[in-house]
């Protein structure tokens, strides 16, 4: 087993690693919301990652290896946060339902406690008070 | 050794598509089910990287292309679509 093959062998093992971490991400998490960021941004770096170690492992074994991998990288690190935002405006105005624990929904300017939802300047005044803690 | 090593992964990724299903069948929005549908294209990208690494072969990698951009433009269409009720303005 040379080093090659080790390297090789490192980032598939971690493009594999946030693979899974991406798709049990996606199964778990409680609402649409949180559910976008796990594929979007885990499993777009576990595939840059296994692209990584297929050119390093065709890297001077086949000839002219090694551009075409990396346009694709290039092209689903562009690509992917596209789709999740205009996936995410999409639902957003689709009404998707934000979880109840949802902290605040800063496009309406609202502050979720529970089912209610506060108005902006109350929301602008907890955050003031927040930010200036003395 | 590293066949032992790609076989492995290849089912380990099989394994995570199959897990994507689960939330296409279950999900309770259409987002759901396109974010889904998206995070499954983008393992079929890593397992054609991987099964062009098992059989030793560089020809699969312009499939990954156009299973990349494929993949987006029909994120975007539903994107649309749920939106405007109309792709094509």
């Amino acid at each position: 087993m040379s080093i090659n093959d080790i390297i090789v062998s490192f980032f598939l093992v971690v493009g594999i690693f946030f693979i899974i971490t991406g798709t049990v991400g996606l199964l778990r998490l409680p609402d649409f919301y949180n559910r976008i960021h796990a594929p979007t941004k885990a499993t777009t770096l576990g595939v840059s990652s296994i692209i990584l170690g297929a050119i390093i492992h065709f890297y001077g074994v086949l000839p002219d290896a090694g551009f075409k991998e990396l346009l694709a990288i290039v092209f689903i690190f562009l690509t992917a946060p596209v789709g999740a935002h205009m996936l995410a405006k999409a639902a957003y105005h689709s009404k998707v339902k934000i979880w109840k624990h949802t902290i605040i929904d800063e496009r309406a300017g609202k502050r979720v406690i529970g089912e209610e939802l506060l108005p902006r300047e109350e929301v602008l005044e907890q955050k003031e008070e927040e930010r200036s803690p003395d | 050794m590293m066949e032992t090593l790609t076989f492995i992964i290849l089912i380990i990724i099989s394994l995570s598509i199959a897990l994507c299903m689960v939330r296409v069948y279950k999900g309770p929005t259409t987002p759901d089910r396109v974010i889904a549908l998206d995070t499954v294209a983008v393992n079929v990208l890593a397992f054609i990287t991987v099964l062009s690494m098992h059989l030793n072969t560089e020809m699969f990698f312009d499939a990954v292309l156009v299973i990349a951009v494929i993949a987006f433009v029909g994120t975007i269409a539903i994107a649309k679509y749920l939106m405007k009720g109309d792709i094509i303005e």
